[in-house]
């Protein structure tokens, strides 16, 4: 199964909602067959630019990070449980970063210029 | 059961090793030409790191610097703009300006005043 992290935005609210809303999540995740890896909170801070979410705007948030492993055909009906739910300012769910491969980077490879100059093909 | 525990401190710890990286891919901030050749150096661009992004990004306009002006290869480059993008549309860095938080990083700029 894939890896998935969910980066999700939380309302700014107290603690035990806080705490609540994510176990919602995280039961929701579960639910649809997902292995939740681990979860980490990169703290409550105000938002780079004000969001309207479910008709309420909001200045702060609390973010939040999950990495789970999920069947490919549940991300969809993921992405649609969180936009409904009222206390998400913005749910996104994007491949885990650390899956990727990592190329070796050559750098500026220099170009013979020389040899662009003239066409190199024979006109007929 | 789920037992739901809020990692704390987890911002702080990340910017610190962040910081760490990007202080460690930039030791002489007066020699750019030297360091921007090398884009091995930015080995992996994930959206959640603003620190990296945000050197990208210009002060009070928010534009992402071209290739003329960053210096690095196709692929970096092309990394580093859908980074910036997603990480704008995600909630992660501001679209309209630089966070003032990351004022103080050296500047990543190519430009030859003509003396």
């Amino acid at each position: 199964m894939p890896r998935y992290e969910l980066a999700l935005i939380l309302k700014a609210m107290k603690r035990p909602e806080t705490a609540a809303a994510l176990k919602r999540t995280i039961e929701a995740l579960m639910d649809r067959g997902a292995v939740v890896r681990n979860l980490e909170n990169l703290g409550e801070r105000a938002l780079p630019y004000k969001m309207s979410a479910h008709s309420q705007r909001h200045n702060r948030g609390g973010y939040f990070l999950v990495d789970f492993y999920a069947p490919t055909t549940t991300v969809e009906s993921m992405m649609e449980y969180l936009s409904r739910d009222i206390d998400v300012i913005r749910p996104n769910i994007i491949k885990h970063p650390l899956t990727q491969e990592v190329k070796e980077c050559e750098g500026i490879v220099p170009i013979p210029l020389e040899e662009k100059l003239y066409f190199a093909k024979k006109r007929k | 059961m789920v037992a739901v525990v809020a990692v704390g401190s987890g911002l702080e710890r990340k910017k610190l090793t962040h910081f760490i990286t990007a202080t460690v891919c930039i030791p002489n901030p007066g020699n750019h030409a030297v360091l921007w050749r090398s884009c091995s150096q930015y080995k992996q661009v994930t959206s959640n790191e603003d620190l990296l992004l945000s050197q990208f990004i210009s002060l009070f306009t928010g534009c992402i610097y071209g290739r003329l002006l960053t210096g690095l290869c196709e692929k970096k480059q092309k990394e580093i703009t859908k980074g910036i993008e997603r990480a704008q549309i995600m909630g992660f860095m501001p679209v309209t300006y630089k966070d003032p938080v990351y004022l103080k990083d050296p500047e990543v700029r190519n430009i030859k005043y003509r003396e």
